[in-house]
């Protein structure tokens, strides 16, 4: 045949009729396009046609027939959609598919649909006696459990019919890229993630694939009577009229909230329940629709004390809390006076209670990111909420009315204490606040979008409002040094303004981050009627100065060692390293520092090793500090660039100890007595260089001389380059 | 490699964080076998208490004499009062009191400046022998730089040892005067060829010096000793000081006094007239002067015709050996006879005899004395001769005690080598402390262990006593305080 | 801990306090009367003697307040060491080379083994963390050995009862696996039944220490047996069996810790409560002396 020019028309025949289409139309298309149906299985006409299912054969005159949803029109071609052949070749096909399909499957059951049964009973496989019997056996072949860790799909692995509909659902359509296929022959299936159960993965509950899905592989739970209610078991379910009755909801696609039903539920609080507990693990956010609650930290701002230079008499076993009063830590100048939370107001750290009221939303952090709960919340009144899955929240998100909604609240209540609790801008005056609440743009960021790039010109200021921002520089050949991690409260951006410069680091989003944006106009005004906050910024910014510089001159010294990079100790500024040749494992190094810090230890003597060293399982002081992203109230920090402090606010939900790749932060069950009555709390602890005393407590204690906290890259480094030199501590 | 994935996170929380707080096996044993040390250290003390009283406190074993004792420390260990910081009765020492309960010593002397306790000197808890011995540094810690209280001193005051400070033995020293009233020369009488009465003889030192316990035996030169006890001639004595000396270990420390009896009698017989075998008695000149008188006249009563014969022919033939008499009186009858006889005897003995070897005084008579004049000295005491007092020492080293009997191996010649040619009686025959450094130059030690090769001791107890006994033996002990200590058999 | 070059300066001291203590022994024993503890200068001995002993005593006390600022317990180690030692020369000038009676006699002996024990734990403190090291790749803390061993045996268990599941091929981690029809593959039951036998009769109970006896003591056996399983079961299992053998490898090598382990802190039994016996009589005697 001749090349066709492009775009040119061609004309074919399908079942006898002539028909006209536009070069590179598909056979399916060009009948459909004529109202000629032909069936398909794996073919949504949103998704890119793969071809795998055969059930769209069609009879081209060729040697074999071709699928028709991705074969394209050929001028002259004649196409026979129903011949004696392509009917008995789809029917073996429904036979062979029906074969291993647990039919009825639970789509079929509910609501009759099920592609694949329905084609094969209309293609009269194995019709007898109003039961589909097919012709081929069941075999034994192994199949996954169906997966019901997911909230709002479920997964019956046992009806999947690897269409991969869902697949490209989820990464042409939604770009979501979670599902996948695994395995081989019998055991081909699709995976979440590198195959965890759904609930566990990346999954955002957008329910494309269980729209896509054409049998009952997946579906709405919902459907299947599991949902938010069985947790919740007096809540009600609201139609989705109901919802659209809301203002919050309105502009929200009705469908999207009809096969959602379930993933949002209303729920009646009584005055004095608790809603949510601080440091709980959760994944729905909260719309308050009538009531109010307060919103509170209920754990003691207190920490687990350290060793003074002098110590008592006692040897202390038991831990006790002391607040921080007693205790005062050195550099609490530049405190935050605030506890940020994942709600629209902040708490105030000497009393950190708040109140919210209807239309406003609290949860958002562990909704769309699954960070735990960073408070305690308390109807005060008797108090309906709206709880919702992520989907849900995500929808809402986009949802202008919404949006409208959400940034009106945070600027009256919390971006004045958000700005109030940025040490520089202490001294603002509530005017200009007033003015500035006006003036801001709040700006949404998904996960690893670039805010600020290194280099470029500045041109505002950032105030975070949630979510985790991640402030590196390019270092070397490409290297990236995190410089901080930023949570709520923290800001950045403004010494690009301040030297009316470039920027000199990127800032990335971590998670799904909202920031809060002032230009570069509004902050000069600021600077020029508040020369105090200038001078303050000039001060911080020659700090940052100096620590930058001094960070640069180690890594410069730095030799990255294969088997050392194996460990991750690369990344470490500070290892506590045990001489295993001079170690006696007498555990006096455990007891002291246990003693320094209440009975609690900080380092524990197993680990892996390197070179005749263990690497005993204490902080290294990173210079990634992965503890840090997704602490809800911000509570770990980084002092003076080395020593990581977890501060006083700790709710004990764990994340830091989770992120640990190494082990080094662990979360205590400590006792507490106070009011009278004892309550157990959980605390993070991690080593803390042991700052307020000239040395370790650990290299102190050692009678063997084998504890040594050292900085790995000037100890092993030496350790290499010359075998003479004795290697020296940090 | 590794097929189980290990990470440090995994690693570390497999342990548990208070596994230190739970206590190991090991460290509960240690507990434990300290907990039992110190039961068996406790039940050890207090059976030791219970059953062997403060014996486990002891430094080391006791003395044999004291070993009688038992478990009776209470016996020397008294609580003493009053020591600085001590109250009554903590401080167990030994006093003195406690020491003197049994033994009964004299103090050292009056000028001592402070004098030590006795336990400082005799040292118990060694398991010694003999706890008098005592080692040279008690004595030379003093001795070594000498001050008396309140006076000089008149010892040799820088003495570290017999080998080292030790003083030349005052007899021997220049400037001894010594007189013991004797003219002897014993290199006359120990050369070779003497003559004596029966022909040559060969004279040696035990020929005339014993102790006293040998006194009875044969004496080649002299009448044998009837009997054991010593006496001097004329019936002296010794003094108290000079027999206990030669009582001392049981009469053979020293040398007895050489009497006339046992030495010389057999050579010098005191013979006087050649007509009598008789000697004169070795006695006061008066003494003499009757029995040779008695006996002349008896021999002229007894043989007239010899008197009458010798009247005749006058003067008569002189005796043999024995030079005449120079007198030119003569008798006329047989009483002038006695006289001259007599006064020619006496002349004899007083200047050949007694002469020869008594210094005095001896009257010469007149050689032309008549008869009546020689009868009238005879009568006249003053013409007797006053000899002068002999003297001769037992002890010679008064702050010293010397032991001949300890010696028995040495030959006398070793130490006393001037002897067999010395001239004069008053010379100090005794060996100076050159002699005695030829063997004793090696260290005493007491309590200790054997001596060094080819040397003999020289500690200061062997020779010298602290305690005041002037030559004394030590008292023995009193029993009524043993008796008390229930140590003896009640009675 | 380990003798090395920045002992020098307590060596030096050391050196210099023996030399001359030796010397004024030396001249006391020449001229004195009395050679032993009573004398001023074997008094003196005595009391330094003793001195050093409760330094050395006092280092128990010092680990028990491990954070007080009285000095580094590294000085504090090196003082026990060196002083410890130097006090058995001491004592034996303050006797002047006598035994005395029963509780001196005692007291020496006690010193004696007190101070050889110590020399030993010193040497031993020189090769066996070294050999500790070498020996056991998988070291933990000691203590904490049986609770890690409980834990091998229930991953070994868990490991086991993966294996029907990896004899379906091609599952990976995560995956929950129907084992519907699997047991009635005839060849596939036959050898998880003997691989499950063999590991119910021989390695479990070796792994939670109920027999003693064991091939698995032995590494050569216990690839032997490894080897067989390996024969036995098909190669997409080996993932399994090679865990398996690991587990088995590092449950050895905690055995072997323990020993070293026990070797190289057992001496402290018969130094420590030695030692504190030496103290209470080298009271007692001290009292004593001074009394009588």
């Amino acid at each position: 045949m001749s090349e066709p020019r492009h775009q040119e028309p061609l004309t074919l025949t399908i079942d006898g009729q002539s028909v006209t289409v536009p070069h590179g139309t598909t056979i399916f298309d060009a009948a459909r396009l004529n109202n000629i149906a032909i069936p398909t299985l794996c073919h949504q006409q949103n998704q890119t046609p793969v071809a795998v299912c055969r059930v769209c054969v069609v009879d081209c005159g060729e040697r074999a027939y071709q699928a028709a949803c991705i074969r394209e029109c050929e001028p002259g071609m004649k196409v026979e959609t129903s011949s004696p052949g392509v009917l008995s070749a789809r029917k073996t096909l429904y036979e062979l598919l029906m074969a291993d399909h647990p039919s009825p499957c639970k789509r079929q059951q509910n609501s009759g649909d099920c592609e694949l049964e329905s084609q094969a009973a209309r293609a009269g496989v194995g019709l007898t006696d109003g039961l589909l019997k097919p012709r081929y056996p069941q075999r034994s072949v192994p199949v996954m459990l169906p997966d019901e860790s997911s909230l709002s799909i479920a997964v019956d692995y046992a009806a999947c019919i690897l269409c991969d509909r869902c697949i490209r659902g989820c990464s042409e359509i939604r770009h979501n890229d979670v599902i996948a296929r695994q395995g081989k022959g019998y055991h081909a299936a699709i995976a979440f993630d590198d195959n965890r159960p759904m609930g566990n993965s990346s999954c955002v509950s957008c329910g494309e694939c269980m729209v896509s899905c054409p049998t009952g592989a997946l579906t709405n739970r919902r459907v299947v009577g599991q949902t938010l209610q069985t947790l919740h078991p007096d809540s009600e379910i609201p139609t989705p009229e109901e919802l659209l009755a809301m203002k919050v909801f309105q502009g929200v696609s009705g469908t999207f909230l009809e096969l959602n039903q379930g993933a949002v539920i209303r729920r009646r609080i009584p005055a004095g329940e608790n809603i949510v507990r601080e440091g709980e693990n959760g994944s729905t956010a909260f719309y308050l629709l009538e009531g109010t609650v307060d919103v509170f930290i209920s754990v003691p701002r207190a920490h687990v004390a350290s060793a003074e230079q002098k110590c008592g008499l006692v040897g202390r076993i038991a831990s006790r809390l002391r607040s921080k009063k007693e205790h005062a830590r050195e550099e609490d100048a530049s405190d935050r006076k605030f506890i940020p939370i994942d709600a629209p107001v902040d708490l105030p750290y000497d009393n950190p209670v708040a109140t919210l009221g209807p239309g406003e939303l609290f949860g958002e952090m562990t909704c769309m990111s699954l960070y735990p709960r960073s408070a305690t919340v308390r109807a005060q009144t008797d108090c309906v909420v709206l709880e919702m899955l992520r989907n849900v929240l995500d929808v809402l998100q986009k949802n202008k009315n919404f949006r409208a909604e959400l940034e009106r609240n945070y600027r009256q209540r919390a971006l004045r204490t958000h700005l109030l609790s940025v040490p520089v801008f202490a001294d603002l005056d509530d005017e200009f606040i007033a003015e500035m609440q006006e003036r801001v743009e709040l700006l949404r960021f998904a996960p690893g979008q670039v805010i600020t790039e290194e280099g470029a010109a500045a041109d505002a200021f950032y105030l975070v409002r949630i979510g985790f921002v991640k402030v590196s520089q390019k270092h070397g050949d490409g290297d990236d040094l995190v410089v901080a991690y930023l949570s709520r409260g923290g800001y950045f951006g403004e010494m690009g303004l301040l030297t009316g410069g470039r920027r000199n680091a990127t800032c990335t989003a971590l998670d799904h981050v909202e920031v809060v944006r002032i230009a570069a106009d509004d902050f000069q005004r600021m600077l020029l009627r508040f020369p105090e906050v200038r001078r303050k910024l000039e001060e911080v910014a020659g700090q940052r100065a100096a620590e930058n510089l001094a960070r640069r001159q180690r890594l410069d010294r730095s030799q990255p060692l294969d088997h050392y990079l194996a460990q991750g100790l690369v990344d470490a500024q500070s290892l506590l390293v045990l001489d295993l040749e001079k170690c006696t494992r007498c555990d006096q190094c455990v007891r002291a520092c246990a003693d320094a810090h209440d009975g609690v230890t900080r380092l524990l003597r197993d680990g892996l090793r390197f070179d005749h060293y263990l690497v005993a399982t204490s902080c290294r002081q990173c210079r990634d500090p992965r503890c840090m992203v997704g602490c809800p109230v911000g509570s770990i920090r980084r002092r003076n660039s080395l020593e990581v402090v977890i501060e006083d606010w700790c709710v004990g939900c764990g994340l830091c100890a989770t992120n640990c790749p190494y082990g080094n932060i662990n979360v205590q069950e400590l006792v507490n007595e106070a009011a009278g009555y004892t309550t157990k709390v959980r605390k993070a602890t991690s080593c803390d260089l042991c700052h307020n005393l000239p040395e370790p407590s650990c290299v102190y204690a050692c009678p063997h001389d084998a504890a040594h906290r050292v900085q790995p890259d000037v100890f092993f480094a030496d350790l290499l380059r010359s075998q003479d030199e004795k290697p020296h501590a940090h | 490699m590794e097929i189980r994935k290990r990470t440090s996170k995994s690693v570390a929380g497999r342990h548990d964080l208070n596994y230190f707080k739970k206590g190991s096996p090991l460290r509960r044993w240690q507990g434990i076998l300290t907990l039992a040390a110190l039961a068996c250290i406790a039940l050890w003390l207090a059976g030791n208490a219970a059953w062997h009283g403060p014996t486990m406190l002891s430094s080391g074993p006791i003395s044999s004499s004291h070993a009688v004792f038992g478990e009776k420390c209470a016996a020397c260990h008294k609580p003493v009062a009053g020591n600085l910081f001590h109250r009554a009765g903590f401080r167990k020492e030994v006093p003195d009191s406690a020491c003197l309960a049994c033994h009964a010593v004299p103090a050292h002397h009056a000028n001592q400046q402070n004098p030590p306790n006795c336990s400082i000197c005799h040292v118990e808890h060694t398991g010694s022998m003999m706890l008098a011995h005592t080692a040279d540094s008690h004595c030379t810690a003093c001795h070594a730089n000498l001050r008396a209280v309140n006076a000089q001193t008149q010892f040799a005051s820088s003495i570290r040892s017999f080998i080292d400070g030790h003083p030349e033995f005052a007899p021997v020293r220049g400037g001894f005067a010594f007189d013991n009233g004797i003219r002897f020369a014993h290199a006359a009488h120990m050369k070779k060829g003497l003559l004596g009465p029966r022909g040559p003889v060969q004279m040696a030192c035990a020929d005339c010096h014993r102790p006293v316990a040998d006194q009875s035996t044969a004496w080649p030169y002299g009448a044998a000793m009837r009997t054991a006890a010593f006496t001097l001639t004329g019936g002296r004595t010794l003094n108290a000081a000079d027999v206990q000396m030669l009582d001392r270990d049981r009469g053979r420390a020293y040398q007895a006094p050489v009497t006339y009896a046992a030495g010389c009698q057999a050579c010098h017989a005191l013979k006087f007239d050649v007509h009598l075998t008789d000697e004169a008695p070795h006695a006061e000149p008066a003494e003499v002067r009757a029995f040779v008188a008695t006996k002349i006249r008896a021999f002229a009563a007894k043989h007239p015709d010899v008197v009458a014969a010798e009247l005749r022919h006058w003067p008569p033939e002189p005796m043999a050996r024995v030079p005449r008499a120079r007198l030119t009186a003569v008798p006329h009858n047989a009483a002038e006879w006695v006289t001259v006889r007599t006064a020619e005897a006496e002349q004899r003995l007083w200047h050949q005899s007694c002469g020869l070897c008594h210094e005095g005084q001896i009257p010469d008579i007149n050689a032309d004395a008549t008869v009546a004049e020689l009868a009238a000295a005879l009568g006249n005491p003053e013409t007797l001769p006053k000899l002068a007092p002999t003297h001769q020492p037992v002890r010679w080293l008064t702050h010293a005690v010397f032991d001949h009997a300890s010696h028995q191996a040495v030959a006398c010649a070793e130490c006393h080598s001037k002897a067999a040619a010395s001239q004069n009686a008053n010379e100090v025959l005794l060996p100076s402390i050159a002699t005695c450094r030829r063997c004793h130059n090696g260290e005493s030690h007491p309590q200790g262990p054997a001596l060094g090769y080819g040397h003999a001791e020289s500690g200061c107890f062997l020779c010298h006593e602290y305690h005041a006994w002037d030559g004394k033996e030590p008292q023995p002990v009193n029993g009524e305080t043993l008796r008390e200590l229930g140590v003896l058999l009640p009675r | 801990m380990r003798i090395d070059r920045t002992h020098r300066p307590w060596l030096t001291a050391s050196c210099l306090i023996l030399g001359v203590s030796i010397a004024i022994y030396v001249a006391y024993a020449l001229r004195a009367p009395r050679v032993g503890g009573g004398t001023a200068v074997g008094l003196t001995f005595g009391i330094v003697g003793f001195g050093f002993m409760l330094f050395a005593a006092a280092l128990a006390v010092r680990k028990r307040f491990p954070i007080w600022r009285i000095g580094r317990a590294q000085t504090w180690m090196r003082g026990h060491l060196w002083l410890g030692s130097l006090a058995l020369p001491l004592i034996f000038l303050h006797a002047g080379f006598h035994f005395g009676g029963w509780l001196t006699s005692t007291l020496m002996v006690l010193l004696i083994i007190v101070v050889l024990s110590g020399l030993l734990g010193a040497c031993l403190q020189h090769v066996l963390p070294t050999k500790m090291m070498r020996d056991v790749q998988f070291e933990t803390i000691y203590d904490q050995i049986d609770h890690i061993r409980a834990g091998l045996v229930v991953e070994a268990r868990e490991r086991v009862q993966s294996i029907a599941e990896e004899m379906a091929p091609g599952r990976g981690a995560g995956a929950t696996v129907v084992l519907t029809y699997i047991g009635a593959i005839p060849e596939i039951n036959l050898e998880l039944r003997e691989f499950t036998e063999t590991f119910a009769a021989q390695i479990e109970p070796w792994l939670e220490n109920k027999t003693r006896q064991s091939p698995l003591n032995d590494r050569g056996q216990s690839e032997r047996l490894f080897e067989g399983l390996h024969r036995l079961m098909p190669e997409r299992a080996w993932k399994t069996v090679d865990a398996l053998e690991e587990i088995c490898e590092e449950k050895r090598q905690l055995d072997r810790q323990i020993v070293l382990h026990r070797i190289l802190h057992g001496w402290l039994l018969v130094h420590i409560p030695l030692s504190v016996g030496l103290l209470v009589l080298g009271f007692v005697h001290a009292v004593g002396s001074l009394r009588y």
